[in-house]
């Protein structure tokens, strides 16, 4: 079992399926992303077959099969922001950000993830990079923000 | 500073008599303390919840705690919950000796300093007040209005939120000053499991989720099951999106919510409970995590507690994110360690739940009415709310509404009081639709909101309480994008497992797509195809509802049928006149250069973010529709007036 | 306890507890149902079989609803077949208008919903799923786009076959049955026993083709093509090309297979005397291997979860290798042909036997013992396609040299044939004669386990067949922890033997099928006049030539070199 899980499994010495989500949970907080060989090492530990792993991992938000990029830019998509506008913003940030089909810029160092209430309607729309929370948007404010990240990046 | 396990040492007293008449002095001026009834130095409350975190509340604390150290000031500062009033984020409350505490919105890092400063010398700062808190022994603040007649306030009945914003929710003591936990030793000292049931069963309870089910009814039936290991899993996947009351109840009193699955755990001899939260409410969770063992510290939870033979474990388990997971055979199986899909009922969570042991799943909110029906009596409860639905609920009312936040309101009370309460729609902007319940639930236009927060009434009215989420919605929203909002949600969060939902809320949100988009090219057979798509839509809405798996298929289609009920003038407008009077639906708009004005400045090109725009400089340009996102920014650039929305 | 339910307005006897589709069943009452697969439990997620219930408002899955009380249902009220209806219409909205040209065509139970329910328009329409076909596998096709997510394949690979290979990922519309990390069949641990393709009621999963290859083969002047048959296809074809089901019309086939252009067609029992010949030795020299089986899945199964066994595994290859390397190693030198103008194909019930065929042991210098394995369903194909009419010709013989077989060389596809095999082998090699009984009729039930001792010269040998992967793994653990309380484990992947293999006719009724198929078999060997391996003089000379130094590379290539993954 590979060394790197082992500081994580042995909090969980059952070894049972219920242990399985606590335990992706815990490989993804420290690594940013399941990999192949997570699954891998987690099945032999389980004794649960690697495709069953992946499947509930599939099935959940919260998961990912690769780290975020640089930027990570999170849209709140809940339904105040919604009715506020978010929709137009996610479409400029796609465009102008050249987002493509894997929610990537073209340059890879931009991530974007569209999630549902970030749990702050009252300052609608708003996203978040990288934990900065940016409120009350219009498309000039964004704008600038997008510039700024755009210039960061350089 | 409270001597250390002050509170501990004289717990149970306190929880069988929260008003000791005679006793310890020093016991006493604490309890006044942390009753706020009397402080010995300023205090500055800080509103701590997500909002208002998020609006700059760290900020705002941190440049208190320099400007208190900077200028040796002696004062305290706590961290509170959210009192529900989130456009007023930031907000602190300061209470000096001798006077009331008063509130204060919109405190940034500027304006803080400036506040503590003037407070402290006893006079009232040029900054937002808000009001002041009611209290006889305490001198009030010349012209501040009192809290609770605030139009915001005024209608709200807050039992369940009356310490959110109040109370330090990370502090055990504060909450047991304020009669925390007694409800739960009231249970296990004084009553049965049994009696404890019939209790809330008397006091009728109905699940806050939106399934309206008598909470006491599924506990009894918790109850009945042999004895054995059993389960009481506290729901608190609360994803709807504009839904945030569980939130705002586990951020400002997590021990309320601790209390009143204690008390479930209780009536259904469960030994086990496990409070199941999504991951992105990380604040409420570490509240909730840090409730728990200070409970454990106090022998509130864990082993014979009180000496009273009973057990209890209670865990924090973290959502990995599905909606679909509110759901309670859904749930199980999350918790279970597999995809989160629903089984088919019977066999019932209460007879076979969480590892094949009867368990028994209660929302959040219902959860914390729990002790406040033990403290108080049925009877009491009773009393509050409508025949069909007692106690009080709580909406997060949101969108475009003057105040967003969270609101505790009786049942019985017209969607007419609640948007007077939120301050109504603000700007010059006219009130169009309010939809309540989220994905699940239904929209209500102009005409109908004299209708009254009741389970009965409303679903009569074809609406859905729901999770609580209150959305507001002006002349300036399109009611189908708002449908096509909640289909598309629902499409992203649907399991698979059962073909109605999988597949037709795809094929309902393509047809609510093509009645907004603008078609290639236009006949009229596209006109009666687009038409005979809303009749699918009823068709396939009656299967979805009679044949889905579970409640997220079944009532999957709610938004779009009361959206037909209510406004189907809508509907009839973008099918056959392919128009949005809103103006949102872009595939119905489009902009137009007009080439007799156009000067071919170039400046609506560089603005576009979809590079639609085509042209020469100081030629006449050109927008290729195909291209164009109705974003309006060349609109809104154009100083020469050249682009028109059509 | 017995509960009175009124049905369609007549009462019926229902038990208490049981589920409104059981009492249905049993009372002759057909309801039409997709995802609901008999010994495994319901998940109610087709939504199918839907009936409506006296004051329900919804409609209720009849597979998974207990009766508990008296109640009144309509299998068939308008609104029943109206939700039924639109159900099937959505599956078909998001399915691709393929039926023509698909491998299901006309076995496929969506075709059969769509007119039982009589969809006549298409009612719906939008985006259909993205196709995303897995031809990775040499044996089994996986086109996502056919895929109407019952989950059977994934409980039958899951529940039941034990190799977990593959699940769903993701969720909602974007659910796919995936292998892990999404890296395709080949990757995963699947074996191609291709159970999961029999209980597939779609054109989803089906085995991979091999007839383009043959046909070209045939049509290649310069290309000798040579076909060799399994013992229980001349069986399992009877019913499809219109002869009485179960009747052994191999005769007739070898006769069609010339006229369709075959050049030779030889006998797979010939090398399952061969087979039985060698291990018989193996066992007499007290050099047997502990694990004896000549199934693909078995094999390649035990190479991926036990490799720890392998030594104890027969080493010797399943009847479809060794004859494929005896004809390209030895045959064709006799002929004077050159390799390269050779095609072998080898017809079977088995789609793990397309990938034994690509393994790298089964070649030699690159060109692979047999180039093609078609399955019994690619046969019956075949033959219709090249217009071959089964009823108007005559019987004819195989091929020599790999002709003759005795009826113990065919037992292998049924479990417990090979220990059947050997019992006579022995008993020959022993005393010189046959045994006085010829039969185990211990070995012949289709229990999944069974346990046989026989004496064999002055040693009793302890045998224990077991079929069904979700069987085999204990004892082969046993094995490897040298807890076997047996000589020889006989094992079969597939639980009712290779006639209910991964490329056999489609009927939901597979299993059933194969119980009768093994009877006939059981019958012709009842009836044969040569029932052991000893009995088939080419067999057994050839045998002893084998043993001969000169041919040692030979031999050689008869064994596998296992591959541990």
């Amino acid at each position: 079992m590979a060394e790197a899980l082992k500081h994580i499994l042995y909090k969980y010495p059952g070894k049972e399926q219920k242990d399985l989500i606590p335990i992706l949970q815990d490989i993804q907080n420290e690594n940013g992303y399941l990999s192949e060989t997570h699954i891998q090492n987690l099945s032999k530990y389980l004794k649960i077959p690697e495709v069953k792993i992946y499947s509930i991992a599939t099935f959940y938000n919260q998961f990912r099969f690769a780290p975020n990029a640089k930027y990570h830019i999170r849209i709140c998509s809940g339904s105040a922001c919604h009715v506020m506008g978010s929709d137009k913003l996610t479409e400029t940030i796609k465009n102008t950000l050249e987002i493509q089909g894997n929610n990537r810029s073209k340059n890879g160092k931009i991530s974007i993830e569209e999630i549902p209430c970030l749990g702050a309607c009252a300052l609608a729309p708003l996203i978040e990079i990288n934990g900065i929370f940016h409120a009350k948007l219009n498309s000039q404010k964004l704008n600038r923000i997008i510039n700024e990240l755009l210039e960061n990046q350089q | 500073m409270l001597p250390m396990n002050l509170i501990k040492e004289h717990l149970p007293l306190l929880l069988m008599n929260p008003n000791p008449e005679k006793g310890n002095p020093v016991l006493q001026r604490n309890l006044s303390r942390l009753r706020h009834n009397h402080v010995d130095k300023m205090i500055i409350f800080i509103g701590m919840g997500s909002c208002g975190i998020i609006a700059g509340a760290n900020k705002t604390k941190q440049t208190i705690i320099h400007h208190l150290k900077n200028h040796n000031i002696d004062a305290e500062v706590i961290d509170v919950g959210c009192i529900g009033l989130c456009t007023e984020e930031p907000i602190i409350d300061i209470q000096i000796p001798g006077r009331t505490r008063i509130s204060f919105s919109r405190v940034s890092e500027d304006s803080a300093t400036e506040i503590i400063d003037a407070i402290s010398n006893n006079f009232l700062p040029d900054a937002n007040i808000l009001g002041q808190y009611q209290n006889d022994k305490l001198l009030n603040w010349e012209d501040v209005p009192f809290m609770n007649k605030l139009s915001f306030f005024k209608a709200q009945n807050k039992i369940l939120t009356n310490h959110c914003g109040i109370i330090n929710p990370e502090a055990i003591d504060d909450s047991i000053a304020n009669n925390g936990y007694t409800g739960f030793i009231k249970a296990i000292t004084a009553y049965t499991s049994k009696e404890v049931c019939q209790i809330v069963s008397d006091a009728k309870l109905k699940g806050r989720s939106g399934s309206a089910y008598l909470t006491g009814k599924k506990w009894i039936a918790g109850l009945e099951q042999a004895h054995g290991t059993k389960y009481l899993i506290c729901n608190a996947d609360e994803s709807d999106p504009g839904s945030f009351v569980d939130r705002h109840l586990a951020e400002g009193d997590p021990h309320q919510i601790i209390e009143g699955i204690a008390i479930a755990a209780y009536a259904i001899q469960a030994s086990k409970a496990i409070i199941y939260i999504r991951n992105q409410y990380q604040l409420a969770i570490n509240r909730l995590k840090n409730a728990l063992k200070q409970a454990y510290e106090y022998n509130l939870l864990g082993d014979n507690i009180f000496n009273s033979g009973f057990n209890l474990d209670i865990t924090l388990k973290i959502g990995p994110g599905a909606h679909v997971c509110g759901e309670e055979t859904a749930l199980i199986a999350s918790l279970e360690g597999k995809r989160g899909m629903p089984e088919t009922k019977p066999p019932y969570p209460v007879q076979k739940g969480l590892f094949g042991k009867p368990t028994v799943v209660n929302n959040l909110e219902t959860l914390a009415n729990v002790p406040h029906i033990l403290r108080n009596g049925a009877e009491w409860f009773s009393k509050i709310g409508t025949e069909n639905s007692h106690g009080t609920k709580l909406f997060s009312v949101s969108g475009k509404i003057a105040r967003t936040g969270v609101i505790e309101v009786d049942m019985g009370t017209k969607i007419r009081d609640i948007l007077q309460t939120a301050g109504g729609v603000p700007g010059e902007a006219d009130l169009k639709a309010v939809h309540i319940g989220g994905p699940s639930g239904g929209i209500i236009d102009t005409k109908h909101i004299d209708l009254h927060i009741d389970y009965e009434e409303m679903e009569q009215a074809g609406l859905r309480m729901g999770s609580g989420s209150f959305l507001v919605l002006s002349e300036k929203n399109c009611i189908l994008n708002l449908t096509k909002y909640f289909m598309r949600f629902i499409q992203q969060e649907s399991c698979g497992k059962c073909i109605p939902c999988r597949e037709g809320s795809q094929r309902m949100l393509e047809i609510l797509e093509r009645i907004t988009q603008k078609p290639y090219h236009e006949s009229g057979h596209e006109s009666l195809e687009r038409f005979k798509g809303v009749i699918q839509l009823e068709s396939l809405a009656k299967v979805m509802q009679e044949t889905s798996l579970c409640g997220l298929g079944q009532y999957a289609p709610n938004p779009v049928l009361s959206a037909l009920k209510y406004f189907r003038d809508e509907f009839e407008e973008h099918i056959f006149d392919r128009k949005c009077k809103a103006g949102i639906c872009k595939g119905l708009k489009s902009y137009i250069i007009d080439v007799d004005i156009c000067t071919g400045c170039t400046v609506c090109a560089q603005k576009c973010p979809a590079d639609a725009i085509i042209g020469t400089a100081r030629s006449p340009f050109f927008i290729v529709q195909e291209k164009c996102i109705g974003c309006g920014e060349c609109y809104e650039h154009c100083k020469f007036n050249a682009i028109s929305i059509k | 306890m017995s509960i009175e339910i009124i049905v369609n307005n007549k009462a019926i006897a229902a038990n208490k507890g049981e589920t409104i589709l059981n009492a249905l069943t049993k009372n002759g009452i057909r309801i039409p149902t997709l995802c609901h697969m008999n010994e495994f439990s319901a998940t109610g997620s087709c939504r199918l079989c839907v009936v409506e219930i006296k004051d329900e408002n919804k409609l209720i899955p009849a597979c998974s609803q207990p009766i508990t009380e008296p109640i009144t249902i309509f299998t068939h009220s308008p609104r029943v077949i109206n939700a039924r209806r639109t159900i099937v219409e959505l599956l078909l909205s998001n399915h691709p208008d393929d039926c023509l040209y698909c491998e299901h065509n006309q076995h496929c139970e969506l075709q059969n919903l769509a007119v039982e329910l009589n969809i006549r328009e298409r009612r719906f329409f939008g985006n259909k799923k993205v196709q995303i076909m897995d031809s990775s596998s040499p044996a089994i096709v996986k086109d996502d786009a056919k895929c109407i997510l019952c989950g059977r394949c994934i409980r039958v690979c899951d529940e039941r076959v034990q190799a977990s290979a593959i699940d769903f990922s993701g969720r909602g519309k974007k659910t796919r049955v995936d292998t892990v990390m999404s890296k395709g069949l080949n990757y995963s641990s699947c074996i191609a026993c291709g159970q999961c393709i029999l209980v597939c009621p779609s054109g989803a999963l089906s085995a991979k083709s091999s007839l383009t290859p043959v046909l070209d083969a045939l049509n290649d002047k310069n290309t000798k093509v040579l076909i060799q048959i399994a013992p229980s296809v001349g069986y399992s074809i009877a019913e499809e090309m219109g002869f009485k089901p179960g009747k052994n019309i191999s005769s007739l086939l070898v006769a069609g297979l010339r006229a369709a252009g075959m050049d030779m067609v030889f006998n797979l029992a010939w090398a399952g005397d061969l087979f039985l010949i060698e291990t018989a030795k193996q066992i007499m020299e007290n050099k047997q291997p502990t694990i004896v089986t000549t199934c693909p899945a078995v094999t390649k199964y035990i190479e991926q979860f036990f490799p720890k066994a392998l030594p104890r595994t027969n080493s010797i290859k399943a009847p479809q290798q060794i004859m494929g390397a005896i004809i390209k190693n030895n045959f064709i030198q006799s002929q004077d042909w050159d390799v390269n103008d050779i095609f072998v194909v080898s017809v079977g019930p088995c789609t793990a036997a397309k990938a034994e065929a690509t393994r790298i042991d089964t070649m030699s210098n690159g060109i692979p013992d047999v180039d093609a394995v078609l399955t019994t369903n690619e046969l019956i194909r075949f033959l219709k396609l090249s217009g071959i009419d089964l009823h108007n010709i005559d019987e004819e013989h195989f091929d020599a040299p790999f002709h003759v077989a005795s009826s113990a060389g065919s037992l292998y596809h049924i479990p417990g044939g090979i220990t059947e095999g050997l019992y006579r082998q022995l008993s020959f090699l022993n005393t010189n004669k046959a045994p006085t009984e010829m039969n185990l009729e211990d070995a012949r039930n289709i229990k999944p386990e069974k346990d046989i001792s026989f004496k064999a010269g002055d040693k009793i040998v302890k045998v224990k067949i077991v079929s069904g992967i979700q069987n085999i793994k204990k004892y082969i653990q046993q094995v490897i922890d040298n807890k076997f309380e047996y000589d020889i484990l006989d094992l079969t992947a597939c639980l009712m033997g290779c006639m209910s293999g991964g490329g056999q006719p489609m009927t939901d009724q597979y299993e059933e099928n194969a119980k009768f198929l093994m009877k006939s078999l059981y019958k012709n060997d009842n009836q044969a006049s040569s029932k052991a391996p000893n009995q088939n003089p080419f067999a057994m000379d050839f045998s002893k030539q084998l043993h001969r130094d000169e041919l040692n590379h030979l031999k050689l290539s008869l064994h596998h070199k296992f591959t541990q993954t």
